[in-house]
């Protein structure tokens, strides 16, 4: 059930667009209903193929020409997500085109990338941003991202990143959108909504993933990926109003933390990720792991090994893993 | 996404791709507005212009990596506008640049002092660029003082002695300890770190041609054992005691802290009502003048505080912002909309709001008003 879940929901974020062949299956008809397609295609897919769309590897390990072609014959073509590395389009059109012609079901692959302040063109750090008080001109600069990025085989950022950071000896201080919870939340909606445009369907947008959920800005004395004691009522007023206002502006992912969430890792917590985002708050995209998240159940000391981590992770609500290959 | 029916990208050459007039535009605006200028003694920025001669210190000036910051996505150094080059066109015929580099961001070597003191002797002021290294800030990128490195304190001390003006820019991606150099310092800009398209603005704000809009997002703790210290903090048992024994209790600039070049004077605050039904709604309004002769934009940021509750709550929280731009001597209205539900509820430890009747405090710059609600 739960498995099935996870391809459910990726896919909810694909609606339609272009053309469709004739007597093809109803999951390939543009003009067919979403949720007909998704049921359509789920029964169609074996095992492996479920699995496989819930893994995301990396293309190319620097944007290397080398590497990126060897990167290219090793991707298998039913893999869910990539993390796209080249800034070419004819890579990620030719990768597609495997993923599409070689693979029995014909799925695409959804490129991510960390697109935190810009693609190329770089602007501000987020915490910068914050400091202009200006939501259009946020908007703006991640509108400006989203289209770089998409015109690079870019389809989805891990950003914006909307952690209330009160601790400024942690690194990832720069990432956010500051001290104030509400100032988070505001940010959050004007970076979704110039990332992801008026539509997700559009030519210039990509998704966004809205991270790191949650309370990871609270690692003990700053020192990155420790134990976070988030207490109940912190945990209410000051880190989820950023991600229910994300949610609701549409955000179309969230990635789960690699912080333990006062003993339950963010990673593998059926309480933030499944009662609250998916029952409470009815966020209709997924949620992928942090790099290598799942594994770091072993460390954490919440799995016994990484069949262990996997099951935890999966049964609590995360959907996809960012490249730990368990 | 549109994956299934369109997984084809269009292939456009790269020069199609990046860096459109538009985009940097953007890019340089966003960077000018975030920019925050924390101290301004004497008026000593924008320079005058009897200023003929700017040194130009510090390990930033030239650098094209760090100003980028961490995740600079597929951003490379060699499209970096660095802060040597805006100044080179904003001070072109009107000022020299000595230029030295002075010292590294980290390190013991000091061999550069003799040089960037040299280069302060001849100048009228100096402006001194410093900072962090992008690769002190990101993941697995914790400092156990968020004071910069000796050495660039140092490099500041020596050239204090000189008598000249130091004006100090900022480029990093976390607060700043900044007791040490705050002193030293006769204006602190901070610019964190602005991406490709800084030097601009940064050079365009100390030359007065654009005036500074930003203001902090986050507190600057006065030293690190400050730490954790923000303005929406509870308040204490004992409000007056729980200080330190040997430092100030006081952060050294907090949230909402940003200087400009012209000043905003506020009117008094108004409520459309000063009771407040909790299906209804209220507004809240001030005039706001720029009473200085320069065209400059403002953010109003409006705070709500409960004093009581059945939950303690923090001493205030910020519900609303609005920034608009003021010409010399305009006025303008500034309005925030007070929706009890979502501006004075909160949330138990299982994320179910409570909206309790009681009073209430609206603040807005240094102004308070009360108002009560009611069932």
């Amino acid at each position: 059930m739960n498995c099935i879940k996870c391809i459910v929901l990726p896919m909810a974020l694909l609606p339609l667009m272009v053309a469709a062949q004739k007597i093809s299956p109803v999951y390939k008809d543009k003009n067919a209903p979403v949720e007909k397609r998704i049921d359509d295609l789920l029964k169609r897919m074996t095992l492996e193929e479920k699995i496989l769309q819930t893994n995301q590897w990396t293309y190319g390990k620097n944007a290397n020409a080398n590497n990126i072609e060897a990167s290219k014959k090793a991707v298998r073509p039913e893999i869910g997500s990539l993390i796209y590395r080249s800034i070419n389009p004819v890579y990620r059109n030719d990768i597609m085109r495997k993923a599409m012609e070689e693979s029995r079901l014909g799925i695409p692959v959804l490129m991510g990338f960390d697109v935190i302040h810009g693609y190329r063109t770089v602007y501000p750090i987020p915490l910068a941003q914050a400091c202009s008080w200006n939501r259009n001109l946020v908007t703006q600069a991640c509108a400006v991202a989203a289209k770089e990025s998409r015109l690079s085989g870019v389809d989805w950022t891990f950003s914006p990143m909307i952690d209330v950071a009160r601790d400024a000896r942690w690194g990832r201080v720069a990432e956010g959108y500051g001290e104030d919870s509400y100032a988070n939340a505001e940010f959050s909606v004007a970076s979704v909504k110039g990332y992801q445009g008026k539509k997700l369907s559009d030519s210039f947008s990509i998704a966004a993933c809205l991270k790191h959920y949650i309370g990871y800005s609270l690692s003990e004395g700053g020192r990155d990926y420790r134990y976070a004691d988030v207490s109940a009522q912190t945990m209410w007023e000051t880190f989820m109003p950023p991600y229910e206002a994300g949610v609701k502006a549409g955000a179309a992912t969230l990635m789960s933390g690699f912080n333990d969430i006062s003993g339950t890792p963010a990673s593998a917590n059926y309480y933030t990720l499944t009662q609250i985002l998916k029952q409470r708050w009815k966020h209709d995209g997924f949620v992928v792991s942090d790099w290598g998240s799942v594994e770091n159940l072993i460390p954490q000391g919440f799995a016994k090994d990484k069949k262990d981590a996997t099951l935890k992770s999966f049964m609590a609500g995360v959907e996809m893993d960012m490249v730990d290959n368990v | 996404m549109g994956l299934f029916d369109q997984p084809y990208v269009v292939e456009l050459s790269e020069k199609d791709r990046y860096y459109q007039p538009e985009s940097m535009a953007i890019a340089a605006k966003l960077a000018e507005e975030s920019m925050v200028l924390l101290k301004n003694n004497n008026q000593t920025l924008p320079l005058s212009n009897d200023v003929k001669q700017i040194a130009l210190i510090g390990p930033m000036v030239k650098d094209s990596v760090n100003l980028m910051g961490s995740w600079e996505g597929q951003g490379i150094a060699s499209s970096v506008e660095a802060l040597f080059s805006g100044f080179e066109k904003e001070f072109a015929n009107k000022a020299v640049l000595n230029y030295a580099k002075g010292c590294d961001f980290e390190g013991t070597n000091e061999s550069g002092f003799e040089e960037a003191i040299v280069a302060a002797q001849k100048s009228d002021v100096i402006v001194l660029c410093m900072g962090e290294m992008k690769k002190w800030s990101g993941k697995n990128a914790t400092r156990s003082t968020i004071a910069l490195p000796a050495i660039q304190e140092k490099l500041v001390a020596a050239l204090k002695k000189t008598g000249k003006s130091i004006v100090l820019i900022l480029s990093n991606g976390r607060p700043l300890e900044l007791g040490n150099l705050e002193v030293l310092s006769d204006a602190i800009l901070e610019i964190w770190q602005p991406g490709i398209a800084g030097g601009t603005p940064v050079a365009g704000l100390v030359s007065g041609r654009l005036n500074p809009s930003g203001k902090l997002a986050i507190t600057f703790p006065l030293a690190t054992g400050q730490i954790p210290t923000y303005y929406n903090m509870r308040q204490s048992a004992r409000p007056k005691l729980g200080g330190y024994q040997d430092i100030a209790t006081e952060p050294k600039y907090w949230f909402g802290h940003g200087l400009s070049y012209t000043s905003f004077s506020y009117g008094k605050v108004m409520l459309s009502d000063s009771v407040i039904k909790k299906n209804k709604k209220i507004i809240a309004q001030v005039e706001i003048t720029n009473t200085g002769v320069r065209d400059g934009k403002e953010t109003a940021l409006w705070f709500i505080a409960d004093p009581v509750a059945s939950i303690t709550r923090p001493m205030k929280e910020l519900k609303y912002f609005e920034k608009m731009e003021l010409k010399a001597g305009e006025k303008k209205v500034f309005k925030f909309e007070i929706d009890p539900m979502r501006d004075l509820s909160f949330p138990d430890a299982n994320g179910i709001r409570h909206l309790e009747a009681g009073d209430f405090y609206l603040m807005i710059n240094n102004q308070k008003v009360k108002f009560v609600l009611v069932d």
